[in-house]
């Protein structure tokens, strides 16, 4: 892990950025997004992996996934509101640069290589970041839930 | 209040409104909805209609809709999803629409209309998606610290694993199954390209040939349906999200295994 971390800063951080963003539209004409949802969904998931890359130079866990996630999903539930659309489907695309699709790869080298401690460092490692993704997702969600519910119920009042 | 006066007016077709409700559930599902999506939708626009004793039950295949109309007849159906096709632009019309549905408690066969307008949305062209599937090899190679010209191979990678993938797709095959194939054929051609000598960075075309096949939609969906407490669907989804991983990671790694 440490490696590709490295060697990914040494891109610059707004080349990284701007290809989170094409790989969010991309992501986006996958699942059929038009228009204004599109865009802006890209720009969470740019948000969420510039956030990501600025952490991952100072903490060297899990740790920036998980705040990347929690900013990435307050950007969601912003969105949500103003676009009128669920929130799920700016948070399903801005979370995808984030899904550890090199971690399952890594895991998946070094069974094959037999190297069973790596095999259990790179499969750890990628579990912690999915979870790490859930908790970030569940504190937010959980959060706007009571806050939206909150004031739905004093309207009604 | 007022939706009870409008119906009071109009004696209420209560098999088309179960119609309606049942197939907006099920397109709901079926474009990648959360469980709580579904219920909450649903229970909502039957209590517009002045409906009682309403009970929604959603899992991420089946989807069950009973309610008691003012003269005291059960009304009640089961719906059975096979195949979802996620596509989050429709899901994002149907939730409008049922919002709408709410607020105006339209004529039934009029909301049946804009349900029907909402249910031809398709996903975009297979040129589209396959250029899609470029843009993401390309973008998480490079994402990752790859050349460009190893995210120009990803991407072309990734066009052909996508190409791959897509009759069987449409051919409701086994996700399971789809995944393996993909991983097989990602790793094939990232040892191919390699053979040729075309690029060394075989760890970053490789992730980026993985990130078209990740379950993002299932991962994310399945969080969130066990946030909302539907842990059913939500072990289901995750269930799924695993497998899918798995399968990635198991059909590229059988190739590795054998082409050492």
């Amino acid at each position: 892990m440490e490696t590709i971390l490295l060697q990914s800063i040494e891109n610059s951080l707004a080349l990284s950025g701007l290809a989170a963003y094409a790989a969010c539209v991309a992501f986006g004409l996958v699942y059929g997004l038009r228009g204004r949802t599109l865009w802006a969904s890209a720009n969470g998931g740019a948000l969420g992996w510039t956030a990501y890359k600025l952490l991952a130079v100072h903490f060297d866990s899990v740790l920036p996934y998980f705040i990347a996630t929690l900013i990435l999903s307050i950007f969601s539930e912003i969105m949500s509101r103003v676009l009128k659309q669920p929130a799920t489907v700016f948070l399903t695309i801005a979370l995808l640069p984030l899904v550890p699709g090199a971690g399952i790869y890594y895991t998946m080298r070094a069974f094959v290589d037999q190297d069973m401690a790596a095999f259990a460092t790179q499969g750890a490692n990628t579990l912690s970041i999915a979870a790490m993704l859930a908790l970030g997702i569940l504190m937010i969600t959980t959060l706007s839930r009571i806050i939206f519910s909150t004031i739905h119920s004093q309207q009604k009042k | 209040m007022q939706a009870e006066a409008q119906i009071a007016k109009t004696t209420l077709d209560y098999d088309a409104l179960m119609d309606l409700v049942l197939r907006i559930g099920f397109e709901l599902i079926d474009s990648g909805a959360e469980t709580y999506r579904v219920e909450e939708s649903l229970l909502r626009i039957l209590s517009c209609y002045g409906l009682k004793e309403i009970d929604i039950f959603a899992v991420a295949n089946y989807l069950l809709v009973s309610f008691v109309n003012p003269d005291g007849k059960t009304f009640s159906r089961g719906k059975r999803i096979l195949a979802r096709h996620e596509n989050l632009n429709r899901l994002g019309k149907l939730n409008q629409l049922s919002r709408e549905i709410c607020l105006e408690t339209p004529e039934i066969s009029d909301a049946r209309q804009q349900l029907e307008e909402i249910a031809q949305l398709t996903g975009y062209s297979l040129i589209v998606r396959l250029f899609a599937a470029a843009v993401v090899g390309f973008a998480f190679c490079l994402m990752f610290g790859g050349s460009i010209q190893a995210g120009a191979l990803a991407g072309a990678a990734s066009v052909i694993v996508r190409l791959s993938i897509e009759p069987q797709i449409r051919l409701h095959v086994n996700g399971i199954f789809i995944n393996i194939f993909g991983g097989a054929i990602g790793a094939l051609l990232s040892l191919w390209i390699m053979q040729l000598g075309w690029s060394t960075e075989m760890d970053r075309i490789m992730i980026g040939i993985y990130m078209n096949l990740v379950p993002g939609l299932a991962l994310t969906n399945s969080l969130r349906d066990i946030i909302a407490g539907d842990y059913l669907s939500g072990l289901t989804k995750l269930t799924e999200a695993l497998l899918i991983a798995s399968a990635i990671a198991i059909g590229s790694g059988m190739v590795f295994s054998l082409m050492r």
